[in-house]
């Protein structure tokens, strides 16, 4: 018999863990997510899926940190992993945000070249100098 | 176009154009000499100050001339105002009148008449001399009064501006007055006149004197300018060569012969030392020299005789004097084509030291400055960023009419949701629209890169809500016009804080305090949007200028990217209607913004990329 225990928590944290996996890469197929930002959520997942298939590395890991609780650990973990990604997400926001900027600024100027052009095809002949 | 009266018919209008830079010597009596020709037609008189530095803008609000109009030129020279003058003007006959050119009572019926003829274009007057002048404004004046009488009184082939009145209709088929020209944009459009199709016409019955300019020096100035404006439509119209009717053939050699005798005297000299045969180079030079002085001296004589004076002998001297300014100028213009510079030396509107009664070092100055400044065209765009300002748009857009009928707008619609798209339309102005409002920063941004690509040098930036007033605009453009400053800003210091509360002006104050202590220049206005910004200015501004609550961190971005900025106090206007966006909150979050600015932007590199020019 295999010497790990295994009781029904870990079962399930598997279980949820490879289901996120499976969502995740299940996304980047269809193209739902460009590959650059799922990057951060397989590996995020497989973080959980490694620390919910050896549950010894918290208690390890804990031990070494001096924290009491494991599961605190785990938490900790969490918060910093999120709070990570959201800044990254504002960066990206930012970028976005001077990329639209620049995407209206430039459709406006746009619009308003078409507007000269056409007046232009279809005015006075304004070759010399501005008319009266 | 109207068409000429019948006898006894409604008489047509007239529009008088006028463009003056600094002339505040003979202004008041030009535009007396204008208001001398009513005869019950309509008539306007619109004066395009080009930047005067002297009293002539004051002497102009003074003067109580019903149907007066002062708008304000750009500081591009004489050509460029008068064009802007005759785009402002109503009327289908202009006349265009120098800004030292007196007429006399009855100078208008005899050209008005002469363009009832369909097929003349224009018509000039004659200058009579003024004997009282100066000696050698006496020279100037018989020796053209000289020129005219050789004229026949009909057919022409040159119109000069100054005493002159235009078919407006002319220039539509003909184009306007070549900016590029500082001196002979007349001959360059009587010759474009007649290409059209058109005759031209002398009126010996229509007289002004003109105010020449004074001592010998400035009438050496003056010919070195004629000289190196000839030379520019020589070089145009190669066929022209010959002179016109009021240049006559032997007045075109008189350079070339001059040319010669003095490169035979250079000749001379550098074979006396080298000790070579230097003498019959010398005789040849003086030969030369003696036929311009004799034939000089029978015109001066057969003027003398003509005029009863004997101010007229003196035309060989005067004019071996001209001749020499002429040479200087073909050596000038020379060397400027083969050395591939601009070609703009002389204005005839630039500041006259002569004619100013302070000839000091401010006179020289400008002088110097106005010769060595390219005078290539200078664009300017107005930017009106609008969001929301369906209200107040068109009184903003009018009123820039009114004091700026050159300046191109452009209006930047930023997101708006009310009727602001429908007033720009109908406006006839230029315009931009953001999709969803981005903000001012994107809007100027839009507005500037705009402008760049359009090939306009200066943008000024107004409020769409009419607090900016059009009458300032050349208050903020001028630092830059002289190359002093690549960013302009209007600070209010008005009585528009009265309806500020409290909090705002609080608030207000410390952004100015931080910004002087970070910035090391006063700045009495964070939060001025009226602002004009120069060529380097508009580059760097296209790619980079502030979002969000931009005015405040628009200084120190401007410092930290080594930008000249120059405050010049502006009156401001209260709201002109809408509402304002300015409430303590906003106000508050600027703050922060600008706290945080303040921390990063001296940490940021200088964004470097515009070249320094």
């Amino acid at each position: 018999m295999i010497d790990i225990d295994i009781d029904r928590v870990q079962v399930v944290a598997i279980v949820v863990s490879v289901v996120l996996l499976m969502v995740v890469l299940e996304l980047v197929r269809r193209r739902k997510l460009v590959e650059e930002y799922s990057l951060l959520w397989i590996v995020g997942s497989l973080a959980i899926l490694g620390l919910s298939i050896w549950r010894g590395v918290l208690d390890l890991a804990a031990r070494q940190l001096g924290v009491f609780y494991p599961p605190s650990l785990l938490l900790m973990l969490l918060v910093v992993s999120v709070f990570v990604a959201l800044l990254w997400f504002s960066v990206v926001l930012s970028r976005q945000r001077t990329q639209i900027d620049r995407l209206m600024e430039e459709t406006a100027i746009l619009g308003a070249e078409i507007r000269d052009l056409r007046s232009h095809d279809a005015g006075a002949p304004a070759d010399r100098l501005p008319l009266l | 176009m109207a068409s000429p009266p019948a006898a006894g018919g409604s008489p047509i209008p007239v529009s008088f154009v006028v463009p003056v830079r600094n002339g505040e010597r003979w202004i008041r009596d030009v535009i007396e000499g204008i208001a001398l020709q009513r005869d019950g037609r309509p008539m306007e008189i619109i004066v395009v100050d080009d930047g005067s530095e002297d009293r002539t803008t004051a002497i102009l609000r003074e003067l109580a001339v019903p149907d007066l109009r002062v708008i304000a030129g750009y500081g591009r020279g004489a050509a460029a105002a008068v064009n802007t003058g005759i785009r402002a003007a109503r009327f289908p006959i202009i006349c265009q009148v120098d800004q030292d050119v007196l007429l006399r009572a009855g100078w208008l019926e005899p050209l008005v008449s002469a363009l009832d003829d369909p097929t003349v274009a224009a018509a000039q007057g004659c200058y009579v001399s003024d004997r009282t002048a100066d000696l050698s404004a006496r020279v100037m004046g018989f020796d053209l009064e000289q020129r005219y009488d050789a004229l026949q009184n009909g057919r022409t082939t040159h119109v000069c501006t100054g005493n002159s009145v235009y078919r407006a209709e002319a220039f539509q088929r003909a184009g306007l007055f070549d900016e590029q020209l500082g001196y002979g944009y007349d001959n360059d459009m009587s010759y474009r006149l007649q290409q059209a199709g058109y005759r031209l016409v002398f009126r010996r019955e229509a007289q002004s004197t003109h105010r020449w300019r004074e001592g010998l020096w400035g009438y050496c100035v003056q010919q070195y300018g004629f000289g190196y404006g000839r030379l520019d439509l020589v070089a145009r119209y190669p066929r022209r060569l010959t002179g016109d009717s009021v240049s006559p053939l032997q007045m075109m050699l008189h350079p070339v012969v001059m040319t010669i005798a003095l490169l035979a005297l250079a000749a001379a000299a550098v074979l006396a030392a080298a000790s070579g045969p230097a003498r019959y180079v010398l005789l040849l030079a003086a030969g030369l020299l003696c036929v311009l002085f004799v034939e000089r001296a029978i015109a001066g004589a057969r003027a003398a005789r003509r005029f009863r004076s004997t101010t007229p002998l003196l035309f060989p001297l005067f004019h071996l004097a001209r001749d020499a300014a002429w040479v200087a100028a073909i050596a000038t213009w020379t060397a400027r084509r083969i050395t591939g510079r601009g070609s703009h030396p002389a204005h005839s509107m630039t500041t006259r030291p002569a004619d100013r009664g302070h000839a000091g070092p401010r006179g020289s100055r400008s002088t110097a400055r106005a010769q060595t400044t390219p005078r290539a065209l200078t664009r300017v765009l107005g930017l009106i960023p609008a969001h929301n300002e369906a209200a107040t748009l068109q009184g903003v857009v009018a009123d820039v009419r009114a004091s700026h009928p050159a300046l191109d707008l452009l209006v930047i619609d930023d997101g708006s949701t009310d009727d602001t798209p429908d007033v720009v339309e109908e406006l006839g102005v230029r315009w931009l629209r953001l999709p969803e409002r981005m903000g001012i920063g994107s809007a100027m941004r839009a507005g500037l890169r705009y402008a760049a690509r359009q090939g306009y040098h200066i943008a000024v930036r107004l409020d769409g809500d009419g607090q900016h007033r059009a009458s300032d605009i050349q208050l903020i453009l001028a630092p830059i016009l002289d190359g002093r400053a690549d960013v302009v800003l209007g600070s209010r210091y008005t009585a528009s804080d009265a309806n500020t509360s409290l909090s705002v002006r609080l608030v207000q104050r410390l952004l100015s305090l931080c910004l002087r202590a970070l910035t090391g220049r006063v700045v009495t206005d964070p939060t001025s949007g009226f602002c004009a910004l120069g060529p380097r200015a508009v580059r760097l501004l296209a790619e980079h200028h502030p979002t969000g609550y931009p005015e405040p961190e628009l200084q120190l971005f401007l410092d930290r990217n080594g930008l000249r900025v120059v405050e010049v106090p502006v009156l401001a206007r209260s709201r002109q209607g809408g509402r304002t966006s300015l409430t303590p909150f906003r106000l508050t979050a600027a703050g922060a913004r600008v706290l945080l600015a303040m921390i990063i932007v001296p940490f940021r590199s200088g964004v470097g990329r515009v070249e320094r020019d």
